[in-house]
């Protein structure tokens, strides 16, 4: 990312390049969208091992805005757009392969 | 994203607030409102002003008044029992087309006639969170996303700061006008914290199941289709499609299900399929004395009596309705209620002088360079900040002015009144966006407006209902008075708004001053806002 060294207030955000905004704002509000309900998800299927389904269900759900607002924050704050496009849809496929291999009983 | 987190947050907080500004402004104002909107309701409900029975109220009384006017074949017909901040019963049936509300009057069981209005409670509560758009829950979606960049919002502001403690006690109003607005914005900022972050996140955990789906959908392995019934204990017969007998003795349920909670009262009942054979009646348990939004409910076979399922919290769920309770405040604390009322409205303040900082920072620059973008925001800002409180005073004189019939191009008289509480705000926006820079004149314009509107809505109180303060006062009707008594407040500080903005664009301000933010200047220089 170029880093145009701005003058005090006259500088008004030309810091922030469109495109790689435009990947964060993807990243943040779709990708991690995708990403906390698969996460969350995940974490409720394995919780109805210890409780019932509907508490397993409401508890992920709630943790789940808590994830959300860290992922939206991550997704701009991480200097490595790399970093955060393997993440965030590598992790929801990941969560998604195993909330389903765990629902269906067939191997990954 | 920009050299530090620091800087790429103070970005994003900057931006992303300057975006969402106006919805999330729009939400909390709703909300701060809803907090009183019974009370809202007496006052634009003047037939509902009426002091509670003494006497003990039968729920078979209710159940013959309303056979005069549920049809026989609704599908459904719930009622709440009359309470000191609500003393009728409000009742809502489906009829052949749309989903009634009735009002009786708990002395007599007849039906109060009023002139038709939606009142606080069927405008400002589902305004505050669904926008009323329902194509396609777009209004809930629309809140949940505002309400997901203040969580982002709140945590980012606290990131960014150098000094939380100090801005604590920090606030100079004498100081330019964009220092103080940043001392006002971290005052109401440091101070709210707690319930900002609170009240936020109450509201997205309220609407998980339409936010998060997917969640359920996963914990659920594919079909979550019984997570309402089981979380909330939904429960409704299965209609048998035969005619059934007359409904059981509500008195007799009423009895059976205080026993169960040992002696809390039920304060709401729904009747499903009133006339099969497989009608379900439903008892709900009492709020009032406690924080949660309890679930506790007992269902009843309507023909024999006999319960069908009793339903209680799991402790996950008990968790989620003390979180939905925190955010309603629908249990019995005045104290309370009027500290969220003010936590609200600091929100608000919150919300409006981040607008104000952005543009004070840049009008300079903007006028050097002759941008346009400091005239659009500031004129986005007075719509959304002194428009909606001039919008929500015209709905109310509206509500005192138009006849009990008023009816107009098809719109009946609650429609009338939502048509002028738009119009009125369009128009606002319309003011501000044609009043040139400096938008001084727009402000001071609008916020004589504010108070000019609301001692007419008082005088109009008192004019087509007899209810002044005095009266409202000797006849303990608290709800009217107190609405009166925060419009005068309200009249009085928009006055002075008024009066003080009006003094500042007369003495110009001494071009040698010192810069007076440095923060910002410093801020703006790493990060280029």
């Amino acid at each position: 990312m170029t880093t145009v060294k701005p003058k005090g207030r006259a500088a008004i955000s030309t810091a922030v390049n469109p495109i790689e905004y435009f990947q964060r704002l993807m990243l943040a509000a779709v990708l991690g969208y995708f990403f906390t309900v698969e996460v969350a998800g995940l974490l409720g299927l394995v919780l109805t091992n210890i409780m019932i389904r509907s508490e397993a269900a409401a508890l992920s759900a709630m943790l789940g805005f808590l994830l959300y607002t860290f992922v939206i924050l991550w997704a701009f704050a991480d200097r490595s757009l790399l970093r955060l496009w393997i993440t965030i849809p590598g992790g929801a496929l990941v969560c998604y392969g195993l909330s389903q291999s765990l629902a269906t009983g067939a191997p990954l | 994203m920009l050299d530090s987190l620091r800087s790429s947050l103070t970005w994003l907080h900057t931006w992303s607030g300057l975006l969402i500004g106006s919805l999330l402004f729009t939400i909390f104002w709703m909300g701060t409102l809803s907090v009183f909107d019974r009370e809202i309701d007496r006052w634009m409900m003047p037939e509902t002003r009426i002091l509670m029975p003494d006497s003990y109220i039968s729920m078979d009384d209710i159940r013959d008044a309303a056979a005069d006017f549920v049809p026989a074949d609704s599908s459904r017909w719930q009622f709440l029992m009359p309470s000191e901040r609500e003393p009728i019963i409000r009742m809502y049936y489906q009829g052949p087309e749309i989903f009634h509300r009735v009002h009786l009057d708990p002395n007599t069981m007849e039906v109060v006639e009023g002139g038709e209005t939606l009142g606080a409670t069927g405008f400002f509560f589902p305004f505050h969170f669904s926008l009323m758009l329902r194509w396609n829950s777009i209004g809930y979606w629309l809140v949940g996303l505002a309400a997901m960049a203040m969580m982002m919002l709140l945590v980012s502001g606290v990131i960014i700061h150098k000094k939380i403690f100090i801005d604590f006690f920090t606030f100079r109003a004498e100081k330019k006008l964009s220092r103080s607005s940043l001392d006002l914005h971290n005052v109401m900022g440091v101070l709210g914290l707690p319930f900002h972050i609170m009240i936020t996140l109450s509201g997205l955990i309220i609407f998980m199941s339409i936010y998060l789906p997917g969640v359920m959908e996963r914990t659920y392995s594919g079909d979550s289709s019984n997570f309402t019934n089981e979380a909330f204990g939904d429960f409704v017969q299965q209609v048998a499609n035969e005619p059934g007998g007359e409904l059981v003795s509500f008195e007799t349920l009423r009895a059976q299900a205080e026993a169960i909670w040992n002696g809390s009262e039920v304060y709401y009942a729904r009747i499903w399929n009133q006339s099969d054979a497989n009608a379900t009646i439903e008892m709900r348990r009492n709020r009032d004395d406690a924080v949660p939004l309890n679930l506790d409910l007992v269902s009843f076979d309507g023909d024999s009596g006999e319960i069908y399922t009793v339903h209680e919290s799991e402790p996950v769920m008990a968790a989620q309705r003390w979180i939905a309770g925190f955010h309603f405040i629908q249990f019995d604390h005045w104290t309370l209620r009027w500290v969220y009322f003010l936590l609200g409205l600091a929100g608000c303040a919150l919300i409006g002088s981040g607008f104000v900082i952005w543009f004070e920072t840049r009008r300079k620059q903007h006028e050097l360079e002759g941008k346009s973008g400091v005239r659009i925001v500031e004129s986005l800002a007075i719509a959304s900040i002194t428009g909606i409180i001039i919008a929500t005073l015209a709905f109310l004189i509206a509500n005192r002015l138009l006849p009990a019939d008023a009816h107009l191009m098809g719109q009946s008289r609650s429609d009338l009144e939502l048509w002028i509480f738009f119009l009125s705000w369009i128009a606002t926006a319309a003011h501000a966006g044609m009043r040139s820079a400096p938008k001084t004149n727009a402000w001071v314009e609008q916020c004589g407006t504010i108070a000019a509107f609301s001692v007419v809505a008082v005088l109009l109180n008192w004019i087509t209902t007899g209810d002044h303060l005095l009266s409202a006062f000797s006849d303990g009707l608290w709800a009217v008075a107190g609405i009166d008594l925060v419009l005068l407040a309200n009249a009085l500080l928009a006055y002075a708004v008024m009066r003080r903005l009006a003094q500042t664009r007369a003495s110009k301000i001494s071009p040698t001053e010192a810069s007076p933010c440095q923060e910002i200047d410093q801020i703006g220089t790493e990060v280029g806002i």
